[in-house]
């Protein structure tokens, strides 16, 4: 958090809370991420998109630490992922994260699953607990639903619990992981403004999607990703309208055909 | 019935041993099995490969032999073992490497993303253990072990091979004892009864089992059953 690394890109002028610099990461002999800096900054929405195998999850996954990344410095709002776990801990309890499917615990209520990460981990009161899972459940339109088990939701009803679920340890960014890409197309409108709402609200952001009229309403940024490297950093306008790359214009064009 | 009346001490000194035996052999092979099951799950390579070395070594060697292996190999290496404990000890061993397995593939059935998502959470290891993949774990595990129960129960008869004074060694004393006195074999008639006391009590395990996993699995379809959270995307990325 210092002032020189706020002049980064982006939402000029604040600090960058999550901040990747040439970090690498290899499965064995496969070097999936191939030096990657990237600044975002708070409050910003940044979409990482590019085709399938390139390295969004594994990157999304490094910056929660649920992967190790080799090489490089990766701070999430000040904190170091130096490989210990209390700089694990640390950084898992600022970051909420959203992935494709299989969020919720189906054998909690939706509220049980909202409840367990304050009760155990913030070591909150259950009221207290409680309170703030249905405060987020409101904001998610579902409240309703709190006392039921989750595969009696709809898939977009559970990614909608799913990132209430997130929000309920009050995270400092919110990762998602194509959170949309599993659903029914009827569903992935309602996730899809919840999303929106989110980012009304000020939260920093990090979407991996490939919605591409959710990254041109609410993206400041957006990241396309080519075989572990970042191919093309461009505002949304400017890379849907003129994306630079060979590799971006032809995932353009895929992508938009259907 | 007037012999098994007239044996009824004996007979019940035998089903009492193998009662022990049974319940010795159920706790010590369940702890085996889930200790030596989540080690198979353990991110550590060298955990998982001493389980599996484990599983397949007692898996493969036959339950006969592997009592009569503990019972004559122990006191090579010093230590003196009674029949009980021979006995005891190697039916253990062989429920633990197959309730190992059971364990293991139970966990393995948990979607890997239900780990990944108590991770993210902020969950610890033992935390993610105990309160996420443990409870879905239950229900695949159940069935198969209550299998493995009813096997190792049956299986107590084999201690006779080694002298244990259990239920079918005593009923063999009294086929043979009054063959010699009378000189007509009761065989029929006493192993008869034999099957059923084995019987009885194998089925009302699976009983009780059976309602355990009913309970279960009315408790999961009211939630909605075990189908996945949402439809499986067909391009999922590990
Ligand atoms: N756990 C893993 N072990 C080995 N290879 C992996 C693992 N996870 C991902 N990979 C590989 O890393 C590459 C990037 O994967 P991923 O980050 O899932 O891509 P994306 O999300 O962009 O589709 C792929 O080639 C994938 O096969
Ligand atoms: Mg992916």
């Amino acid at each position: 958090m210092t002032a020189s690394a706020a002049t980064a890109e982006g939402a000029g002028g604040r600090d960058p809370i999550v901040s990747l610099s040439r970090v690498n990461k290899w499965f064995g002999d496969f070097h999936a991420i191939k030096g990657i800096s990237l600044q975002v900054n708070q409050g910003e929405r940044v979409v990482i998109c590019g085709p399938s195998g390139s390295g969004k999850s594994t990157l999304i996954r490094c910056i929660n630490g649920l992967e190790r990344h080799q090489e490089g410095d990766l701070t999430v709002n000040g904190t170091r992922l130096d490989g210990k776990s209390a700089s694990l801990n640390e950084v898992r309890r600022k970051v909420g994260m959203v992935f494709q499917h299989f969020n919720l615990f189906p054998h909690m209520t939706v509220l049980k699953n909202l409840t367990v990460g304050p009760t155990w981990i913030l070591g909150r009161p259950r009221e207290e607990a409680k309170e703030t899972a249905l405060a987020y459940l409101r904001q998610v339109r579902i409240e309703d639903q709190a006392y039921k088990y989750p595969a009696q939701l709809s898939g977009g009803q559970q990614q909608r619990v799913a990132i209430a679920r997130a929000l309920c340890m009050k995270p400092e960014v919110m990762l998602f992981d194509e959170p949309t890409s599993a659903l029914d197309p009827e569903m992935v409108k309602e996730v899809l403004n919840t999303m929106i709402e989110l980012a009304g609200t000020g939260m920093t952001m990090i979407c991996v999607t490939h919605e591409m009229g959710f990254a041109r309403e609410v993206a400041d940024r957006v990241v396309f990703m080519d075989e572990g490297k970042i191919a093309e950093e461009a505002v949304p306008s400017e890379f849907f309208s003129a994306p630079k790359s060979g590799r971006a214009k032809a995932f353009l064009d895929q992508i938009l055909v259907h | 019935m007037q012999l098994i009346i007239e044996n009824f001490p004996l007979l019940l000194t035998g089903l009492w041993h193998t009662l022990q035996l049974a319940i010795v052999t159920l706790l010590g092979s369940t702890v085996i099995s889930v200790a030596f099951g989540l080690m198979g799950v353990a991110r550590s390579g060298v955990l998982r490969a001493t389980s599996m070395a484990y599983v397949e070594f007692f898996r493969d060697i036959p339950l006969i032999v592997n009592v009569l292996f503990v019972y004559f190999g122990a006191p090579l290496i010093g230590i003196s073992l009674d029949p009980f404990g021979a006995a005891t000890i190697s039916f253990s061993l062989w429920g633990g490497a197959n309730g190992a397995e059971i364990v293991r593939s139970g966990f393995n059935s948990v979607p890997l993303h239900q780990e990944r998502s108590a991770v993210a959470l902020g969950l610890k290891p033992w935390e993610v253990m105990w309160y996420v993949l443990a409870p879905q774990a239950l229900l695949p595990i159940i069935p198969p072990f209550t299998g493995l129960f009813s096997l190792l129960i049956q299986a107590t008869s084999l201690a006779s091979m080694v002298g244990a004074m259990e239920f079918f060694r005593t009923s063999q004393i009294i086929v043979e004892r009054t063959t010699m006195m009378t000189g007509y074999s009761p065989a029929f008639l006493v192993y008869g009864f034999v099957l059923l006391v084995y019987f009885v009590i194998c089925a009302s395990l699976s009983a009780l089992t059976k309602r355990l996993e009913t309970s279960l699995s009315e408790r999961q379809s009211r939630r909605g059953g075990r189908k996945a959270a949402i439809p499986q995307a067909a391009n999922e990325s590990i």
